[in-house]
């Protein structure tokens, strides 16, 4: 059945079976890519996306559930907090395989939205769910750092 | 740089280990905090490697420091098991990787100046990096574990001896 999503500002019709995760409508129906298939089961957060400004695992998010939300991808996260954090992931050479990148900028500017200035403790609760097998989290931590002290 | 031999607080310990590996020297410090219940954390790691000529420095450090917590990691949690011809750990959820709240604290990587031909960086860091840890623990609390992994895929704590076993 047809139904309209909003993705990164923009009115999408979507004609996908009831229960297609998000993340398949992202990729195969409207030609996003950015976010990342890792697990399928909501341990990796490579699918992270924001739905109303959360972080969200897409994997596991039922497309149909999501009428009403405002839906950010990787292609259209904007805002102060995402700039520092696009910048500081530049300058601290964050990124090694890069797969899970995606993933790790959305959670990251998450956190910074919510909280502009993270302790560890914060961080590491906020980034948990981002598994990372180049374990760039040193990086991570460091950009993270940076970019609040830049906002 | 890691201040080896310095005075550490009861349940604290640091652990060396080195290896040579695609033409790379690298030297592993890893220190330890266990708690009386065998929680662990890892406050430190000072990695040394000499590389021969380095193009990249900061690629360099990435991967030594990737390297290494992807070595911690395997030696924490990173059973792999086969059961009826197929690998058991299909997926995250039974296969763990170290996540960004079980990480290092703090991390430090020295280059070696050298002019030697370039050895190789991104698997290098691994081989030092359970010895250093199951050094560091053995520092820390007395016990040598001779089981990997140390903590496993459901688990949360190190299985130390009680005192009544050891």
């Amino acid at each position: 059945m047809a139904i309209s999503l909003k993705v990164n500002g923009k009115s999408r019709t979507v004609d996908a079976a009831p229960g297609t995760p998000l993340l398949w409508v992202l990729r195969d129906h409207l030609g996003l890519t950015g976010t990342k298939f890792g697990c399928g089961a909501a341990q990796c957060g490579a699918c992270t996306v924001h739905v109303n400004g959360e972080p969200t695992r897409a994997c596991v998010t039922p497309h149909d559930s999501l009428a009403d939300a405002e839906i950010v991808t990787i292609e259209g996260v904007s805002g102060a907090a995402a700039e520092a954090i696009r910048n500081a992931w530049i300058a601290k050479d964050v990124p090694q395989c890069g797969y899970c990148q995606a993933g790790q900028i959305m959670s990251a500017t998450a956190l910074l939205k919510s909280n502009p200035a993270p302790d560890d403790a914060a961080i590491d609760e906020a980034m948990s769910g981002n598994l990372c097998r180049c374990a760039t989290y040193m990086s991570i931590r460091r950009a993270i750092k940076e970019a609040a002290a830049t906002l | 740089m890691a201040k080896w031999g310095r005075k550490l607080p009861k349940g604290r310990g640091l652990g060396i280990a080195a290896h040579r590996s695609f033409l790379s020297y690298v030297a592993t410090v890893v220190e330890v905090a266990v708690s009386a219940d065998g929680t662990l954390t890892i406050p430190g790691v000072w990695v040394a490697v000499d590389a021969g000529t380095v193009i990249n420095p900061r690629h360099v450090r990435a991967q030594m420091e990737g390297g290494t917590i992807y070595g911690l990691s395997n030696a924490l949690y990173g059973a792999i098991t086969a059961k009826d011809g197929a690998v058991v750990q299909d997926n995250f959820p039974s296969w763990r990787l170290m996540r960004m709240g079980e990480a290092p604290r703090a991390f430090e990587v020295e280059i070696v100046a050298s002019d030697a031909p370039p050895g190789g960086v991104g698997e290098p860091p691994t081989p030092p990096a359970a010895p250093a840890l199951a050094n560091a623990i053995f520092a820390a609390t007395g016990h040598r574990l001779r089981t990997l992994p140390f903590i496993g895929a459901d688990g949360s704590k190190l299985a130390l001896p009680t005192k009544q076993s050891a």
